[in-house]
């Protein structure tokens, strides 16, 4: 859900998301020929960030907050119209805000299948409604709600795919560095349904102390990206007990999806033991080189996720990513970017992505 | 670029070469970036010219180009074991999360298997911080900091703020073309900065509430940000 608060003078938005549960009726013709079906949220809880700190939305307990499916042609269930009409609790607890509606918002949508996941119910008609303090309700309005759209989430999302690998280091023309103290966590999953966050921990050369290797991994929600996504991080492998130039066949990790970055690692421990794989790490091309790769892989525990605090992501879906042999990193992210931002404005002149960072190899000047 | 297999590419021979690309094709873009050795002196060569724009990337600035849709790419100079610069790495930018000063962190796409034959890698996500010095450095890989930054942005004519759908009006329309554009529905406005009703340089839910308390006369007129 996509929503904007005003209650001067202030004025904030932020998407929501989060469990909702529907109760729906027997199906029934009304005498039209058209079957249809009563609904009533019977809960929601729907939380996010504004800049004003964490936003939740719920319903009021009454009036109920009720829709209805109906078959748009009798005999035919899809497609089918449906509406909600909900009475909402808005709260910003970091700013004691509390609201209530006394009037609904309508939202609808034309949906294919129940539930009815990836409908979009659009608010119709887009307006105002005014929030009431609880504590207060004959009071005058102390706010405003605008609820833009409900998108309906997809179903649960598969368990991540994690991969494991011991680095090789290569600088440009120089021996590779075979099994190196760095290390490489690669995450494959499908978009979940809001901002959620993977954390790795590691069983310290079999000591059984704990130590991440990947705190509070940000995964893109299918709003901003839908696609799966398959992303890598870099970690210190010596936090665990890598040696230079020994190769490590496994190790016992655990990994958890959390709603909110922990600040704690999950305990108790329940060890997983993944094979390692081998990889490479060679990316240059700036002069300078070439560079003898090694560790310095930052402290993470420096890192601050305490909240309340306003999360802004931005991500853009299907960048380019051009092939780019020894140094060639600059005409290669030049490409990348060329022919991301070229599809956004619609030009249709730009070279296909291989000729253009041939192109961009040749002299300038 | 004059990329050099043995050596790459200077950070001003790329700017060079993306502004001969960029008037060799006709794009109707600019060059702008952030950088420790020009800071804010111009780049300019026959083809163009690029604009220095502050001699620390910072990430506001990269904050604000991913916010209005322009392509950045960030070079990262590696350092030795004993901290001496040794090079360095060019990745794009595909995203941001931003928790305020605690943390924030970019995804990338980020060539790390170069050979002579070519290659490619998926996504990279690193945390970043910034040193005494106020250089960004990528926590995740290994040592490093930012020191150059450059974005591409289509060049803004003239438009009217709060005129999503371009077509030369402040009317409802509008509203509900910035309803249906986080939707997927509609295209972003274009430019994307005509979306952009209260002037904070941003395209996002809020202006809709601006817009719609425009038109009923409580509350101010959409106007445009200084975005640059």
């Amino acid at each position: 859900m996509i929503l904007n608060i005003y209650s001067p003078p202030h004025m904030t938005s932020a998407i929501l998301s989060g469990p909702t549960s529907i109760q729906r009726g027997a199906p029934y013709d009304p005498g039209d020929g058209m079957v249809q079906i009563e609904t009533e949220i019977v809960s929601m809880n729907l939380t996010g960030f504004s800049d004003m700190g964490m936003m939740t939305a719920s319903t009021i307990p009454m009036p109920q907050s009720l829709g209805l499916i109906k078959q748009q042609a009798s005999g035919n269930d899809y497609p089918a119209e449906s509406f909600f009409d909900i009475f909402y609790r808005i709260e910003l607890p970091s700013v004691g805000f509390q609201g209530e509606a006394k009037f609904p918002t309508h939202h609808e949508s034309t949906i294919n299948q129940i539930p009815p996941y990836g409908s979009i119910y659009v608010t119709n008609p887009l307006q105002p409604v005014p929030l009431f303090d609880p504590l207060n309700p004959t009071d005058p309005p102390i706010g405003e709600l605008i609820v833009q759209f409900i998108r309906v989430g997809q179903p649960p999302a598969p368990p991540i795919e994690i991969e494991i690998i011991q680095l090789d280091l290569q600088g440009a023309g120089m021996p590779i560095l075979q099994n190196s103290t760095l290390g490489r966590v690669q995450l494959t999953m499908t978009p979940p349904e809001s901002l959620k966050y993977v954390n790795i921990v590691a069983d310290s050369a079999g000591s059984g102390v704990p130590k991440w290797i990947a705190q509070n991994l940000p995964i893109i929600p299918y709003y901003l990206d839908s696609i799966p996504h398959c992303f890598k991080t870099i970690f210190d492998f010596a936090t665990i007990g890598a040696v230079q130039g020994i190769p490590v066949s496994a190790i016992n990790i655990e990994a958890t999806l959390s709603d909110i970055p922990l600040t704690a690692m999950p305990s108790p421990m329940s060890w997983t033991t993944y094979a390692v794989g081998d990889g490479l790490y060679s990316a240059e091309g700036r002069p300078g080189g070439p560079y003898v790769f090694s560790g310095g892989i930052g402290d993470m525990t420096l890192l601050d996720f305490t909240i309340p605090y306003p999360i802004r992501v931005e991500c853009r879906p299907g960048m380019p990513n051009v092939e780019a042999g020894t140094n060639e990193c600059a005409p290669a992210a030049a490409a990348n970017s060329f022919a991301w931002l070229a599809s956004g404005e619609g030009f249709s002149g730009m070279p296909q992505s291989r000729r253009f960072s041939t192109a961009l190899k040749t002299p300038a000047i | 670029m004059n990329t050099s297999s043995a050596d790459g590419t200077s950070d001003e021979i790329m700017i060079k070469g993306k502004l001969k690309l960029i008037d060799e094709l006709g794009l109707p873009w600019e060059v702008h970036f952030q950088d420790d050795v020009y800071g804010d002196n111009d780049i300019t060569t026959p083809s163009g010219t690029a604009h220095g724009e502050g001699t620390r990337p910072d990430w506001d600035w990269i904050e604000r180009q991913v916010d209005l849709g322009q392509d950045v790419e960030i070079g990262i100079t590696w350092l030795d074991s004993a901290g001496n610069p040794k090079g360095g790495h060019w990745v794009t930018l595909e995203g941001k999360i931003d928790f305020g000063e605690g943390a924030r962190g970019f995804w990338y796409r980020h060539d790390t298997e170069q050979d002579s034959t070519g290659g490619t890698d998926s996504s990279h996500f690193s945390w970043v911080t910034m040193r005494p010095d106020s250089f960004l450095v990528l926590e995740n890989e290994p040592s490093n900091y930012i020191d150059i930054v450059v974005a591409e942005s289509p060049i803004v004519g003239d438009f009217i703020p709060g005129d999503a759908n371009g077509d030369g009006f402040l009317l409802a329309s509008d509203v509900t073309y910035l309803v249906r554009y986080p939707k997927g529905i509609n295209p972003p406005p274009d430019p994307l900065l005509a979306g952009d009703a209260n002037g904070d340089c941003q395209v996002i839910g809020s202006h809709v509430t601006f817009m719609v308390r425009y038109f009923k006369g409580l509350g101010p007129a959409p106007h445009a940000g200084n975005c640059r």
